[in-house]
């Protein structure tokens, strides 16, 4: 028996029929094509007709159904705003993006990373889910060591925190949480605001200054302190900001 | 915790419940701690011994453990010392032809076959020596088709060569193989057979639903009859056994209640007590 291949051929079955729009089993084009794997005759045999199984329909469910209670417990914002899309967008995103972790935040960031991307939403949806994504990495970026700007030897070399984000949204942040929240429609977006999300912020949190967002935009790539300015120096009490050895 | 901290002899904690996937696109993985959490836990716990039940090794993929899991129980170790620790004879990772990593996001069976040893039985044996405190494996149910090359080893064979060539234990999930039981007109006496009992050293209960004709294993109920039956059939058997576990999914602790909770906690203690132990 080549239990590496068996192995692989069910992962990739279950894969293929745990997505919401997965192909009819029964046609030629739902069969997934397993030609590719050294499989026993035996093997090939289960493989090609457990499809059919009641048990495996049972089995993928589990996978779907886990997937979307990750997803609902983890993105509440994103799903708010979302609003009659929200069932839609779930199925799409689990037809179309594969399952990575049974964590929630790697389901949360891939969801939200989906919604962001996808130019088919508003653009104030997108937003709020590049917001929620940011959110959540800095909540998991909390256990990381932090740096502070107080003395920074010379030579420091300064980079992103990889849990911090500045986010652009397309109408002051109030208008659209306090929608959020409400449950009412969103704002129009008309007032286009940053806001810095960052694992040392009490609130995660805040709006950026142009400043701060100019030295996020300088520091794309890591880069040698000279002598931290102040935005710099409130980008590292943040956490935004941090030495290159601590992002690591 | 704290309310039912005198019906329990022991706490078991699943680490990873108290940690952070790092997940990349490319599969790589770490885990972190939430701080908060873990810290949490330990200090609601501190007045009792901890067992460990890991959920993410993934000790049967031929592709490879999670290392990242192993990192993490080394380090909860140095904060909290287990009296054993289990993980489940399962694997939810393969890669993809081309090494893209992939996720079946549940446990997935191995089949009983020499194959299956030649993998466990020496990554077993690895962390037995590791922590120098019993390791078990557990017994998880599934609902798929015999697996191919089942009946080349019985159960039983494959349980004893399994713990007496790694030397771990055995935790009987009396809960897991009562859906075995359920869902594939088994008789759970005829079932039981099939498990040497010697090895065991942890017994999980747990109770579950029924979805598209399946009993599944969600531990979302109070344990049903059959399994306390189960139970009390087995304690008698089983010279080595340390401890007996209730297992509930936190989203069902609402639906249970705190007496529903103490019920299944009195029910164990006194089944084992009347079993003389």
């Amino acid at each position: 028996m080549s239990l590496a291949a068996w192995q692989r051929g069910l992962c990739m079955l279950v894969a293929r029929h745990a997505a919401p729009d997965a192909p009819d089993s029964s046609t030629s084009g739902g069969r997934m094509q397993l030609g590719q794997l050294e499989l026993s005759s035996d093997e090939r045999l289960w493989l090609e007709s457990v499809a059919d199984a009641p048990g495996f329909s049972v089995t993928c469910d589990i996978q779907r159904r886990w997937r979307r209670l990750r997803v609902q417990a983890g993105a509440p914002l994103t799903l708010t705003a979302l609003g009659a899309d929200r069932h839609s967008a779930v199925d799409a995103y689990l037809s179309r993006v594969p399952l990575r972790s049974m964590f929630v935040t790697p389901e949360v960031v891939g969801f939200t990373t989906f919604v962001a991307h996808e130019s088919g939403y508003d653009l104030r949806v997108r937003a709020v889910a590049a917001f929620e994504r940011a959110l959540k990495l800095a909540v998991a970026g909390r256990g990381r060591a932090l740096s502070s700007g107080r003395s920074l030897p010379p030579g420091t070399v300064l980079c992103r925190h990889p849990s911090a984000a500045m986010v652009p949204l397309p109408c002051r942040p109030e208008a659209l949480f306090g929608a959020l929240l409400s449950r009412g429609p969103l704002p129009d977006a008309d007032q286009p605001t940053t806001v810095l999300v960052a694992p040392g912020l009490a609130t995660l949190w805040r709006p950026a200054s142009l400043a701060e967002v100019d030295q996020w935009d300088a520091h794309e790539e890591p880069r040698l302190s000279r002598g931290p300015s102040t935005p710099v120096l409130a980008l590292l009490e943040a956490g935004a900001l941090c030495e290159q050895e601590t992002a690591v | 915790m704290s309310a039912i901290g005198s019906s329990v002899d022991y706490f078991e904690i699943s680490p990873d419940v108290f940690c952070v996937d790092n997940a990349t696109a490319d599969g790589a993985r770490s885990l972190s701690w939430q701080v908060d959490k873990l810290q949490d836990a330990l200090h609601r716990t501190a007045d009792h011994p901890v067992v460990v039940h890991g959920l993410g090794l993934s000790i049967g993929s031929c592709d490879g453990w999670d290392e990242s899991y192993l990192h993490i129980l080394e380090d909860f170790a140095r904060r909290r010392p287990f009296e054993w620790h289990s993980e489940h004879l399962s694997w939810v990772t393969a890669s993809h032809p081309g090494d893209t990593p992939m996720h079946a996001g549940l446990a997935l069976p191995l089949p009983y076959t020499d194959e299956a040893l030649e993998l466990v039985v020496p990554r077993a044996a690895d962390i037995v020596q590791r922590y120098g405190v019993p390791f078990l494996l557990e017994n998880v149910t599934h609902y798929l088709p015999p697996l191919p090359g089942e009946g080349e080893t019985s159960p039983l064979c494959f349980w004893s060569a399994l713990c007496d060539g790694s030397g771990c234990g055995i935790l009987l999930d009396l809960y897991n193989l009562y859906c075995d039981c359920v869902n594939r007109s088994i008789a759970p006496a005829d079932a039981l057979e099939e498990v040497p009992l010697e090895h065991v050293v942890e017994i999980h209960v747990a109770g579950g639903a029924v979805t598209a004709g399946f009993l599944l294993d969600v531990h979302s109920r109070p344990t049903p009859g059959p399994v306390w039956e189960m139970l009390q059939s087995v304690l008698p058997r089983t010279p080595n056994l340390r401890g007996v576990t209730y297992e509930l999914l936190d989203e069902a602790f609402p639906t249970l209640g705190l007496d529903g909770l103490r019920t299944q906690l009195d029910t164990i203690r006194t089944l084992t007590r009347e079993a003389g132990r």
